[in-house]
Order: C-alpha cells, then sequence, then structure tokens
C-alpha cells in the first residue's frame, strides 16, 4: 500500500503543479515601484572655447609678432528659442576668461541677445561660459581682420566646445604656406592628444603630435609643419585621452612677398556616409578636400547645391579616394555663385572647402575654409560684427539636403532689435539671407534638414576678405542620469 | 644501606601489584612505576635503588631516623615517607626496594577506608600536592622559581587537556597542584629542618629521578588512553573487538566496520582498498576529479581568487573579513548595515582560518574563494562520505552502504547544485545524510548525548546555510517531541532547541522577513526556466550540470518499491547479512512521508515567487523562486534510504513461514532487479561526466562538468585600489556602469562583499550622501564649486572611481574632466580614475581629523573593517587655525550607533546633528580605539558559549563509551 500511496501522492503533485494557474506570489510586499525615467532638461552651464591668437604661444618658438583677436559671446534670444521650451526662471550670466587664466575681460552679461565682448593679445584662449538660465543657446565668435601686410586676412571662427575627437581640414604644401594648430584643454586635468595627419598617399608617418600632454586649463600651439610639412592636402585628426579638447586649425599663406590670406578651420562634421558644406560662396579658385578616415577606399559621388537645386561638377562629380588617405577636388571651374557641396560616399568621409578671392594674379588674396557641419536640429546661432565693425558684409547661407526645409532666421540689430523671418528651402538647393548689421543670427529650423554657415567679407582697396564659418547645432538641454545604487556587482 | 621497602600488591589479590619503590619526576609527580592492579610477572624486579619507598613496611635504621629527625610534620600523611627517603639520600645513604620481599597493603587513605572526612578524590589529590610540596622543598634553592613556574604551567595545560577529553574531575584534580606553589612556607620551614644535614650534591642523585623521555611517554599514554576509540574511517582493530563496538557505536561518533573479515586480507592497506566506502570515496573523487576538470586550477591556494559565476559573486575575502561582516554590530560590503547577518559567515570564516593556516600552504589571497572551490570541487567525494557513514543506521552490510553513498553522490541535486556553485545546497547535501541518521537514532533509545548534540550541530550547520532544511528538521524534532516517549523526547528537544540558540541573533530577521527561512546562499533562481515537473518527480532540478533525467527512474522505483517490503510485521533477517535493527514499520512510513514532503517542497518550489530580482541584474522585475533541488534531496534521501534497507534486508530464507518466503523470495527478485538497475543507472550518470569529458558530447548528455557556469576568478579590482582599500587609509572604490540613461554605482572597500547569491534585501534606501557625491560626480552641474565631486567623494573615503564600459561612454568623458579625478588605467572595461585627497592629504581616508572649521588636518590609520582602528593620535598642534578638532568617520550616521569610539580611555560621544560620525577630541594625544561591538553583544556571547560546549559534548573523543572501553 505504501507505494501506491507515495506514487499516488506523486502524481497528484506532479499534475497539480502542470495545472497551476499561475506562480505564488509570496513578495507581494515586496514589489518595487515603477522605474523611474531620466527627465530632459535644460543645460545649466555651456561652455565653448575659442582659440585666442594663433600666431602667439607656438610651442617651443618665441611670439615673434603681435596679433589681436576680439571674441563676441552671445545667448539666444528668447524668440529664437525652439517652440515648447519652457520658460526660464531665475538667474544666468555669460562670461568670458581666459585660457590659462588671466586677461581683462568685461562683467558676465545677465540677458539674453546680448553680446560679450572681449580681446585677447596674449597667447591665451578664451572660455565663453553660459551659466544658469542663459546658458542654453551659448555661442561665440572669434574674429581678426588684418588689413594689410603679409597677414591681411579676415579670420573667424565659431568658437566650440570641446570633444575627444575631432577632424580639421585646411592648409597646403605651397611655400609659405603655414598651418598651425591650437589645443586648448579647458579641463582641470592633463589630458593626453594624439595627432594624426592623412594626407594625399595615407596617413603621414611621424612620432612627432604623439603623446603630446596638454595640462589642465591650458593651451599650446603646433605647427603643422613638424608633422606633416610637404603634405598638400593635410586632414588632420585630434584624438584626446583623460579629457576633451578645443582645436582649431588656422591656415596662413604668405607666397613670397604676396599675402595669400589665411582662415581658421574649426573642427568638421564627424565622419559620416554624407557631407554638405552649406556655404561655398565660389568665385575663383576653390577646392573641396575629402579625406577617408577608414581603411576602405571611397567612391565618393559630389554635387553642388545651388538656389537652383542640385547641379553636377563639371568633371562628373563621381571620384575614387584610397582609404586613410585625401583628396583635392577642384571647383574652380564652377560659375561664380552661391554654393553648397554635397558629399556622399559609401564609407565614412570628412569634407571641407576653401574658396579663395584674388583680384588679379600677383594680387594679394585671401582664403577661406567651410567645413561640413551637421544638420541643425534645434538651434544654431552665430554672433555677429554687428554694425561696430565698419565694412564687413555678413551673409547667412542656408542649404537644405534631399528635402526642402523650413527654418526660422532671428537676427539681433543694435539695440537689441529682434527681427525674425520664415525662410523655406526648396529640396537640395541653397538660399542666403543677408544679415546686414545684426550682433548675432540664430536659425531654429521647423522642418527638413538644414545646415547653415555664415559668409563674412570685406572689399579693401586690396581686394576681397573673405571668411566662413558653419552654425553648429545647440544643445539647449541634457538629461541627468538616474542614480541606482547596487547591492552586488561584478 | 639506610632505608629499605618490600614489592607492595593490593589486598584483595596479592598476584596484582601496587607499588615497587617510588619515582618521579623533577616535578615531583609519580611516573615509571607499575599501574594499580598490574598483574605482578617479576616485570619490576629489577628494581633496586629508588628514590623512596613507601611508608608500608618500610624498614629505616634507628640512628639514620634519629639523624634524620624523623618524617617531616610539613607534609603530613601523604608523601612524608618520599621526603624522608630524599632526605635520607641527601645525607649519603641507600634508599633501596627488595622486591623479594612482599606485603599487601590496604592503601586506606586513598580508597577513603581510614577517614570517613578524606574522600578518595579527596586523598589523591593530596598525593599529588604533596608530591610538588616535596620537590620544591628538596630541590635546589635555586631552581625552586623555574620549578614552580612549570608547575603551574603544567597543571594549566593538564587540566585543559583533559577537559578536551573530558575528564574534568582529573582536571581539577590536577589544577591543585597549583596549591602546592600557593604555600611556599611549609618548603621553607622542611627546608630549614634539613639544614646541615646534606652531605650528597643534588645532582648526584639524577639517576633517581624518571628521565624527561619517560615523563613524555606517560603524558602521550595517558592521552592515547583517555582518546582511545576515536575512530577514523575504516580502520577496526580485530573481529572480536569489532562485533562489540559495532553494537555500541553510532554514525556522527563511529568507526566503521567492514566486510573485510575473511581473515584473508594482507595487510591493512590492501583492506582498505578493498573496502567497499572506501571504494566509494574513491570513485566520487575520480567523479569530482572528472566533473572540475576545467577548473582544476582554481583549487591551487597560490591561484588565491577560488571561482566565480552561477551564484557565486566575484568577492575577495578572507576568515578575518568574514567573521568581522558577522560578529561586528556594523558591518557589509559598501557603506555597512547593521542587519544581522547570515549565519553560515561564521561557518565559512572557520574553514577559511584553517585555509589559512595550513602548514607549508601560503594563505591565499581570498581564502572564502579558494575554500568554496574546495568545498564545491570535493562535494561528491564527501557526500559519498557521509552517506556512507549515515547509511549505517539502514544497514550495516558495506555493499548496499557504498551503493547509496554513489547514488547519494552522483544525484543531479548534487551536480546541478555543484555546477551552479550554489554552495547552500551542496553543504546541506553533504551534511542530509549525517542529519537523517542522527535522527533516526535520536528516535531509538540508543542515541548517546554526543550523537545527539552532534545530529543538532549538524542541522544547526546545514540551517545556516539551507534555513528551509532547519525548518523541517525543526518540525521533525517537533513531531518527535511530542510523539516520542522517554529520553527520546529529551533528545528531540536538544535538536530542537540547539540549532535555534546557534543561529542566535539571526533568527530576529525572519521576524522582519519570513521568506528568508525558505531560502539561503545560492538557494534562489534568478533566472531560467525550471525542469517539467515529471523531470522533478525524477529528482531532476535541471540547470548546469545536468544529465538525462530518465538516469534516475530506477532510483526512484528502487526506494517506493522498497517501501513495501516492511509493512507488514516481517523482520528483518537476524544473520547472515550484517544488518543493523530491524527497520519497523513506522519508519518506512516515516521514509514515504519524508518522500512526499520532499517530493512536494521540490514541484512547489519552482511556482513560490519569493522576491524580484533588482534593477540592473540580468533579468531586471523577474521572479526570483525557490530552487527546487532542497525538497527533491530530501526525497531522495528517503528513496534511498528505503532501498538501502530493502538491499541488505533481502536474503531469501531467512523468514520464519513459508508465505514469508515466498514473499520474500518474490520481493527479493523484484527489488534486487531494480537495485541492479539503480546501480547501472549510478554507474552511467557517474560514467556520463567522463564520457561528455572525453569525447566532447556534451550537447547530448548536457553534463559536461561544472565549466558551463563557473570559471576560475580572475582579479575584478584594480590592485592599486585593493592595496589602498586594505592600506591604513582604507579607501574604497566607486564601481560606475551604465544602463540605458541610469549610472549603476556602488562602494567596493576592505570589507567582504556578498559571497553567493541570495535573496536581495529590501527597504534599504541608498544614503543621501553618498547619491549626492555620485550626483555631483556624474552630473557635473556645479560651476561655481569645481571641486565639489572630489570633495563629496573623498569625505565618503573614496579613493578611486572606475567605470565599468567602453571609453567612449560619455560618462568616461565627464569623470576624465571632472577636477580632482586623475585617469590612472583603462584595462578589460573597467577605467579607473584616482581621486585627489583633500588639500595636503596623501590619500582619501576613512578616518580623519578635521578642525572646527572642517579643513583636514590629517588622516588617522584605521586598521579594520568600517573604521576599526587602534592608534595613537599626538597632541593638537598650537598651530591649528582652529581649536576643537574633531574626528570625522566616512560611514553613515546610523554607524555611530553601534560603535565604540575611545580616547585616551575615555568614552566619546557623537556629535548630534552631523551628517557624519563626527566625534569631538580632546586636544591631548592618547591612544584612539573604534570598535563595533555585536548589536546583541550577551546574545553572542551565548551563542558562541553554547557552540563551545555543545561542540565539547558533541565531539567523539572521550566519550562516555570510550570511558568505558579505556
Amino acid at each position: 500500500m505504501r507505494p501506491l500511496a507515495v506514487v499516488a501522492a506523486g502524481t497528484g503533485l506532479v499534475l497539480g503543479v502542470t495545472y497551476l494557474p499561475g506562480p505564488i506570489n509570496l513578495a507581494s510586499g515586496n514589489r518595487p515601484g515603477p522605474a523611474a525615467k531620466a527627465q530632459a532638461e535644460l543645460v545649466t552651464q555651456t561652455r565653448v572655447i575659442c582659440p585666442g591668437p594663433e600666431a602667439l604661444g607656438i610651442n617651443g618658438l618665441p611670439d615673434s609678432l603681435a596679433q589681436t583677436v576680439s571674441v563676441s559671446a552671445v545667448s539666444a534670444p528668447a524668440a529664437s528659442l525652439p517652440s515648447g521650451f519652457p520658460a526660464l526662471p531665475g538667474a544666468g550670466s555669460l562670461a568670458i576668461s581666459g585660457l590659462p587664466s588671466g586677461g581683462e575681460w568685461a562683467g558676465p552679461v545677465m540677458v539674453r541677445g546680448q553680446v560679450a565682448f572681449g580681446q585677447i593679445s596674449a597667447p591665451r584662449s578664451a572660455l565663453i561660459t553660459g551659466s544658469g538660465t542663459i546658458a542654453p543657446g551659448t555661442v561665440a565668435t572669434q574674429r581678426s581682420w588684418t588689413r594689410a601686410g603679409n597677414n591681411r586676412s579676415l579670420v573667424t571662427a565659431a568658437c566650440t566646445p570641446a570633444a575627444t575627437s575631432l577632424w580639421l581640414i585646411a592648409g597646403g604644401a605651397e611655400p609659405g604656406r603655414r598651418e598651425r594648430l591650437v589645443l586648448t584643454n579647458p579641463g582641470p586635468n592633463p589630458v593626453t592628444v594624439d595627432i594624426s595627419v592623412l594626407g594625399v598617399k595615407g596617413p603621414i608617418q611621424s612620432q612627432n603630435g604623439r603623446g603630446l600632454v596638454i595640462g589642465g586649463y591650458a593651451r599650446t600651439v603646433i605647427l603643422l609643419d613638424a608633422i606633416a610639412g610637404s603634405e598638400r592636402s593635410p586632414v588632420v585628426h585630434v584624438a584626446a585621452q583623460g579629457g576633451e579638447i578645443a582645436a582649431v586649425l588656422s591656415d596662413t599663406w604668405l607666397d613670397g612677398v604676396v599675402p595669400r590670406g589665411g582662415d581658421d578651420a574649426v573642427p568638421v562634421a564627424a565622419p559620416a556616409l554624407e557631407q554638405v558644406i552649406a556655404s561655398a560662396p565660389v568665385q575663383g579658385r576653390a577646392i573641396l578636400r575629402v579625406a577617408v578616415t577608414g581603411n576602405r577606399e571611397a567612391v565618393v559621388q559630389l554635387r553642388t547645391l545651388t538656389p537652383r537645386g542640385p547641379k553636377a561638377l563639371p568633371a562628373g562629380g563621381v571620384t575614387r579616394v584610397a582609404g586613410r588617405s585625401t583628396k583635392d577636388i577642384d571647383l574652380g571651374g564652377l560659375a561664380p555663385g552661391a554654393y553648397a557641396v554635397q558629399v556622399r560616399s559609401d564609407v565614412p568621409v570628412v569634407a571641407a572647402a576653401m574658396v579663395e578671392r584674388r583680384r588679379a594674379a600677383n594680387a594679394p588674396s585671401d582664403l577661406a575654409w567651410s567645413v561640413a557641419s551637421s544638420p541643425i536640429s534645434t538651434l544654431g546661432g552665430m554672433a555677429l560684427p554687428g554694425s561696430d565693425v565698419k565694412g564687413l558684409n555678413a551673409r547667412l547661407d542656408l542649404a537644405a539636403a534631399q528635402e526642402p526645409a523650413s527654418v526660422l532666421v532671428t537676427t539681433v540689430g543694435a539695440g537689441g532689435r529682434i527681427s525674425t523671418k520664415e525662410i523655406a528651402i526648396a529640396a537640395d538647393s541653397v538660399s542666403t539671407v543677408p544679415l546686414d548689421a545684426a550682433t548675432s543670427v540664430w536659425v531654429t529650423p521647423r522642418s527638413g534638414l538644414v545646415r547653415a554657415a555664415v559668409f563674412t567679407s570685406v572689399n579693401d582697396i586690396g581686394g576681397v576678405l573673405l571668411s566662413l564659418t558653419p552654425l553648429v547645432d545647440l544643445a539647449l538641454t541634457t538629461t541627468p542620469w538616474l542614480l541606482r545604487e547596487q547591492q552586488q556587482g561584478p | 644501606m639506610g632505608v629499605a621497602g618490600p614489592k607492595l600488591t593490593t589486598w584483595d589479590d596479592p598476584s596484582r601489584l601496587l607499588e615497587v619503590g617510588q619515582q618521579i619526576t623533577r616535578s615531583g609527580t609519580r611516573v615509571g612505576g607499575p599501574a594499580t592492579g598490574e598483574p605482578d610477572q617479576g616485570q619490576h624486579d629489577h628494581r633496586s635503588d629508588v628514590l623512596g619507598v613507601n611508608t608500608s613496611g618500610m624498614l629505616i635504621r634507628n640512628e639514620v631516623f634519629d639523624s634524620l629527625g624523623g618524617f617531616d610534620p610539613a607534609f603530613g600523611q601523604f608523601r612524608d615517607d618520599l621526603d624522608l627517603c630524599w632526605r635520607a639520600h641527601l645525607a649519603g645513604h641507600r634508599v633501596v626496594v627488595v622486591p623479594k620481599a612482599r606485603m599487601r597493603e590496604a592503601a586506606a587513605s586513598t580508597n577513603g577506608q581510614r577517614s570517613p572526612v578524606l574522600s578518595p578524590a579527596a586523598a589523591r589529590c593530596r598525593d599529588r600536592r604533596h608530591g610538588r610540596q616535596v620537590a620544591l622543598a628538596r630541590c635546589s634553592p635555586y631552581a625552586v622559581p623555574a620549578l614552580a613556574l612549570w608547575i603551574i604551567l603544567a597543571s594549566l595545560g593538564s587540566a585543559a587537556a583533559l577537559l578536551i577529553v573530558k575528564r574534568p574531575r582529573r582536571a581539577w584534580e590536577v589544577l591543585g597542584d597549583i596549591g602546592s606553589v600557593l604555600k611556599p612556607w611549609r618548603q621553607i620551614s622542611a627546608r630549614r629542618r634539613l639544614r646541615g644535614a646534606r652531605r650528597v650534591r643534588r645532582r648526584d642523585l639524577r639517576s633517581l629521578f624518571a628521565p624527561p623521555r619517560a615523563t613524555l611517554h606517560h603524558a602521550l599514554d595517558t592521552i592515547g588512553e583517555m582518546t582511545e576509540g576515536t575512530v577514523a574511517f575504516g580502520s577496526p582493530r580485530s573481529t572480536g573487538d569489532r562485533a562489540h563496538r559495532a553494537q555500541q557505536l553510532e554514525p556522527g561518533s563511529v568507526s566503521d566496520d567492514t566486510g573485510a573479515s575473511d581473515g584473508q586480507m594482507r595487510g591493512s592497506a590492501y583492506r582498505m582498498v578493498r573496502h567497499p566506502g572506501f571504494l566509494a570515496v574513491m570513485v566520487g573523487f575520480v567523479l569530482g576529479a572528472v566533473t572540475w576538470r576545467s577548473l582544476l586550477g582554481a583549487l591551487i591556494p597560490t591561484n588565491g581568487l577560488g571561482i566565480t559565476g552561477g551564484e557565486l559573486l566575484p568577492v575577495s575575502a578572507d576568515a578575518a573579513g568574514l567573521w568581522h561582516a558577522w560578529l561586528d554590530g556594523w558591518h557589509g560590503p559598501g557603506l555597512g548595515n547593521a542587519l544581522e547577518a547570515p549565519a553560515y559567515l561564521p561557518v565559512m570564516a572557520a574553514g577559511a582560518w584553517v585555509l589559512e593556516h595550513l602548514p607549508l600552504v601560503e594563505a591565499p589571497a581570498s581564502s572564502v574563494g579558494v575554500l568554496i572551490a574546495w568545498l564545491l570541487a570535493l562535494a561528491i567525494p564527501l557526500s559519498a562520505w557521509t552517506a556512507y557513514l549515515g547509511a549505517r543506521v539502514a544497514t550495516r552490510a558495506p555493499w548496499p552502504r557504498a551503493w547509496a553513498a554513489l547514488a547519494w553522490a552522483s544525484l543531479e541535486t548534487l551536480t546541478t547544485a555543484q555546477a551552479g556553485g550554489r554552495l547552500g545546497a551542496v553543504v546541506a547535501h553533504i551534511l542530509l545524510p549525517l542529519v537523517a541518521a542522527g535522527f533516526a537514532c535520536a528516535a531509538r533509545r540508543s542515541a548517546s548525548t554526543s550523537v545527539t548534540l552532534g545530529t543538532a550541530v549538524a542541522l544547526g550547520v546545514t540551517g545556516a546555510f539551507n534555513p528551509l532544511l532547519a525548518a523541517l528538521g525543526a518540525v521533525a524534532a517537533l513531531a518527535l517531541l511530542v510523539f516520542g516517549h522517554g529520553d527520546t523526547r529529551v533528545r528531540a528537544a536538544l535538536i530542537l532547541l540547539v540549532p535555534i540558540g546557534l543561529s542566535g541573533p539571526w533568527i530576529l530577521r525572519l521576524w522582519d522577513n519570513p521568506l528568508m527561512l525558505l531560502t539561503g546562499p545560492g538557494l534562489t533562481v534568478w533566472e531560467g526556466a525550471a525542469s517539467a515537473p515529471w523531470q522533478l518527480a525524477l529528482l531532476h532540478p535541471g540547470g548546469p550540470g545536468s544529465y538525462p533525467a530518465l538516469l534516475s527512474a530506477p532510483i526512484v522505483l528502487a526506494g517506493v518499491l522498497a517501501m513495501a517490503r516492511f509493512g507488514g510485521d516481517i523482520r528483518a533477517p537476524e544473520s547472515r547479512v550484517p544488518t543493523s535493527r530491524a527497520p519497523t514499520s513506522g519508519a518506512m512510513t516515516a521514509l514515504a512521508l519524508l518522500v512526499v514532503t520532499g517530493l512536494a517542497v521540490g514541484v512547489a518550489s519552482p511556482h513560490l515567487v519569493i522576491g524580484l530580482v533588482p534593477d540592473g541584474q540580468v533579468g531586471t522585475g523577474g521572479p526570483i523562486t525557490l530552487w527546487a533541488g532542497t525538497g527533491l534531496d530530501l526525497a531522495a534521501l528517503a528513496l534511498i534510504a528505503a532501498a538501502a534497507v530493502s538491499f541488505s534486508g533481502t536474503s531469501p530464507g531467512l523468514s520464519t513461514s513459508a508465505s514469508g518466503r515466498r514473499h520474500h523470495r518474490v520481493a527479493f527478485v523484484l527489488v534486487t532487479a531494480i537495485n541492479g538497475l539503480a546501480a547501472l543507472a549510478v554507474v552511467a550518470s557517474a560514467g556520463m561526466a567522463g564520457w561528455s569529458g572525453l569525447s566532447g558530447l556534451s550537447g547530448w548528455s548536457g553534463w559536461s562538468g561544472v565549466g558551463q557556469v563557473l570559471a576560475a576568478r580572475s582579479p575584478n579590482i584594480p590592485a592599486v585600489a585593493e592595496d589602498q582599500a586594505d592600506g591604513p587609509s582604507g579607501t574604497r572604490l566607486l564601481v560606475m556602469s551604465r544602463d540605458a540613461d541610469t549610472i549603476d554605482y556602488r562602494l567596493v572597500g576592505r570589507e567582504p562583499g556578498k559571497v553567493i547569491r541570495d535573496l536581495p534585501e529590501t527597504g534599504t534606501a541608498p544614503d543621501p550622501l553618498l547619491s549626492a557625491a555620485v550626483g555631483r560626480t556624474v552630473d557635473q552641474k556645479d560651476a561655481a564649486l569645481p571641486n565639489a565631486a572630489q570633495d563629496a567623494l573623498a569625505d565618503q573615503g573614496v579613493g578611486f572611481v572606475a567605470f565599468r564600459g567602453a571609453v567612449t561612454e560619455p560618462l568616461v568623458l565627464t569623470l576624465d574632466a571632472t577636477a580632482g579625478l586623475t585617469r590612472l588605467s583603462s584595462n578589460q572595461g573597467l577605467i579607473l580614475w584616482r581621486v585627489l585627497p583633500r588639500e595636503n592629504a596623501v590619500s582619501s581616508s576613512r578616518l580623519r581629523l578635521v578642525d572646527a572649521g572642517g579643513s583636514l588636518l590629517q588622516m588617522v590609520a584605521v586598521t579594520g573593517d568600517h573604521g576599526r582602528t587602534d592608534v595613537s593620535i599626538g597632541p593638537a598642534s598650537s598651530g591649528v587655525r582652529t581649536p576643537g578638532r574633531r574626528l570625522v568617520v566616512a560611514e553613515p550616521a546610523p554607524w555611530a550607533d553601534h560603535a565604540r569610539v575611545r580616547f585616551a580611555g575615555r568614552e566619546l560621544a557623537a556629535v548630534t546633528g552631523s551628517e557624519q560620525p563626527t566625534y569631538v577630541l580632546p586636544s591631548d594625544g592618547g591612544q584612539l580605539s573604534v570598535t563595533l561591538p555585536p548589536t546583541h553583544q550577551w546574545w553572542r556571547w551565548g551563542q558562541l558559549g553554547l557552540l563551545v560546549v555543545v561542540l565539547f559534548v558533541a565531539a567523539p573523543a572521550g566519550s562516555k563509551q570510550q570511558r568505558r572501553t579505556s
């Protein structure tokens, strides 16, 4: 009987649990609350870095000339902020300080749209810090205008936040061409930087620029000739370890005794299959430089976007670029006009264009680098010279690739006068907006993917001086981390 | 010739010796003479010159007696003869024993016949003490201090040894020797009376004393006699003796009888090799080695880190750390807590301590890890061994016991527990046969106190690792208490109460969370589906280390069918096969009940949700269920026990009636067939490991050794952080990782973390200060305070920050850019930063001295976990900015309720309202001690005291039976 009873009980138990409707929860009291979700918050601190005088503070060389640059910083006016942007209670400020510390600076600006202005004549970068309610939408621009002499040029550079990987495109191998890489560490800790240069025939093998240590809150300027002196088409990659770094590549050219101008190239958009250079005002010599960052060869398709739609390049617009190599494509055959250049590739590439203005052969000239930029998703902006700098003209170039786009362009004029204008851009075309004497311009996208750049020029006795600066997408919000304490872990 | 004495024999039997002269050690202890009652075969007749002779029958020259002044009154009735003879020697006279002269001696004093006041024990005690006094009085005066010290130490040592072998009365007698030192005036007066009478140098008497070697042999012989009968596995002496002892010995305290009784064995080694128990354990060893083949390297102590995977967490711990994790009032990983620690920690700590103190082996870096590796690796042979011992209550026949041992050791409940790192299940599996056998003995009339308490301790240890089994054991003990009778009830009460007492204050936690009773270390299932119910019924819980379920069907069948055999009044055979007492119908019913209970627990376990997987773990929010193996183990135990009984008890032709014989024959054929299958099943499952290991067909068998889940642990904490954590600064490491938009963080310090996965703690809120410090570190919000993160981390004693993830993670950039954090390395997915110390400190620290303004004065070294220390602090320097220095402890505020901080001999009270425990230190220097006494200090002492007493009584050495036999 006993075995039968055991078998019966066992069978009953097995059948019982087989048909049990569900688990029996003995821990009902221990159920945790709903998982917390991270909420986006307005940024309360933004920091962008302007390179300062590019010719000063070259590593290992005494400063041979004087240079002064001016820095304008501004925070986006409320009218330009995207719709649905929450009200901004409390106070905030926009301040400029030196990196390394020092210099004389005006007091901080507490009002949106009002420009904070500073000048630097020492080997020092400028750190623009927006904090509190002013922090979202902080931009700054560095500008230097040398009217005559060997360094005759107009240079503008958008001040950018620091990053760990930066691609910079500028420079050439012509005699008298000089590229200076300005590196600034805005953080408190030393950063190790590796600088590598891609060229037409592949990466430049050089140990110079490897393991460069930049101290906390320090700045250094490196001559690219030390790494790639004879490279006619250099593309520079800056990789930082142990912190973030801000970098600008300054390209100046003195052809014998003829000043050929110069410009600052800010970091280009990260390597991608599609790059768009929003502004390429071709009128004379112009080149497009493409670099393949990976090892695979790229098949690159190029076309220009014009106010009347896309237009193929004269040579057909398809070219091959070897892996880890660069290539210059001549855009000089284009009819003068406002262009954007679209680069599409089967592997990630980076791109930038150089345009030149020269009245006549043997005359002085100026060059400008226009880099590929990311589409503006929330807000893009730039501080402009305004009416205080006589003779300077500024123009906003907008480019929409693939689909039509619509943006709201807000300008802040002298005295804080704000004007807004809605601009529609057809698909694969560009649109230009004159900026007159505005002190800042803001682009708020409404629809489509739009990239923007500001074309600054001045026409003096020696000819046209020009500079091109992209509008970068500004992060207005940040999502703070949720924190969770773990009992155990690996 | 001055003194002569006869050979003394006992009063009752003149052929038995009492004394042939007196020989003592230098310190006055009798050695070397015949034992009382030793048969006289002339073995001591060679003696002539001795140190002394007994007063009884003593012949002494009159002038010698007069010149010595007679007996010294200082020594009274005892040992005055020794003193007289010693003095005679010193005066230049010979003292001889004349064995040809024989005399019967009643020894009335020591037998208690002379005086009703003086008991025999007191007389023995006085005799010993006077012997010591004589030695002190007659030795060189320069040797007196050393001799007195030796007497004290030897008395204490001997008393301790006697206590260990359970001779408390003898120990008390030996302790009485110290009294001889406490009355120096006796020796002084005796020495004064001897003045001027000495003619012989003391060292000329050297040959009359027992040599040191004889003294040592005497001591060893005494210990040997007292511990005689303490048994080793398979060490029978003689067949006759074995038969006698077999009736008395029981599991737990037992020797093993053996089947090798045919007298044809050639030596003990050969006998041992043929011993079924030995063979079963050896097969277990082979099986264990094969299943553990991929992790053999983890067993080498010098590798030192143990294993991880499955339920085993990668934690480094040593014995001291684990002990304090259990003992201290504030303990545990991270910032710690005051929750009562689980009871298995001290057991593990004890094992780890042994491992650390093994001779010739370097202490491993993580002795606990290596201990766990060894426990898991040896689980199969150890289970076979304990099952062989435990099966004795079912049958005395060795081969069925060996079968039961192998069946038990190759159950899937063990192989899966082993392969999944379920330590609680493994330890319970090893101990369960002994506990069950102890229960069976306690239910009978024969169990000794030693066995009963041994069972209680085994149940307590089992319960520490697997509380559910302890609870079921308590129910069984309660049933025995209610339904038993006489001594059985007392034994049941002991088995019920001792484990409860041993569990100590931990039992309070059951009040808060009764679910803790259901589970233990490694006894939960966090992810993965359980086996199908029919597989569970075949004793297969599933998981890593599984093998085909049908292989166990014969064992189940054999057990179930075996339960039929003793259904009537049939008795077990009494001869041929040496069986134990007849298992009754009641016992079989109890086994059947155990099968059903175990099966019910087993099949229900996967359906009982006892918690939810915490966030950040694999399977977040999923149910945590009970591991089915615990219940299945109970069912398997009962089935194997029933089968073992059946195996040995089936012997045709032994029944008393024809029908009974027929019944037996049928049963014999059936059960033997089933048992044959079961044996085959065991062999097949045992061979599975080797098969899969050799052929690589793990896909078919699913049992490819333990390497499926477990792996040798590699260092998971950077060495520099570990060094600083263990150093005087006791810094912590903040480990972070990212899960979507959440940063998981935890603090790793010198305190050992959770060793084995268990039910997660619920309701513990994160520490606000730590949370704020982490928040400041990961969200660089406060631009006005660039060092906010650094200071907040340093305040928590964090010396290093680590991020587990890719270097391209945004948080890595944030941390790189954080002031006060310097990146040190990036290795194997772990990026490490050093937190720069505040101000002029060398590093962050657990204890720091600050001035009244909060500025750091100096760091204070720690010597233990959670800020425990004992260091000297100098006086406050006069140059401090503000007076009133304070000790700040980088622990949470509730720590202060459990800590005792003393400075310069004075206990300090924590400053109320401080965020962290803060104590105002006087400006004078002094010794600072920070201790963390247990929360329930007296309870803890009681717990330890109970453990000592119970272990003492339960220890097989010096048991009542041994006292009888020796």
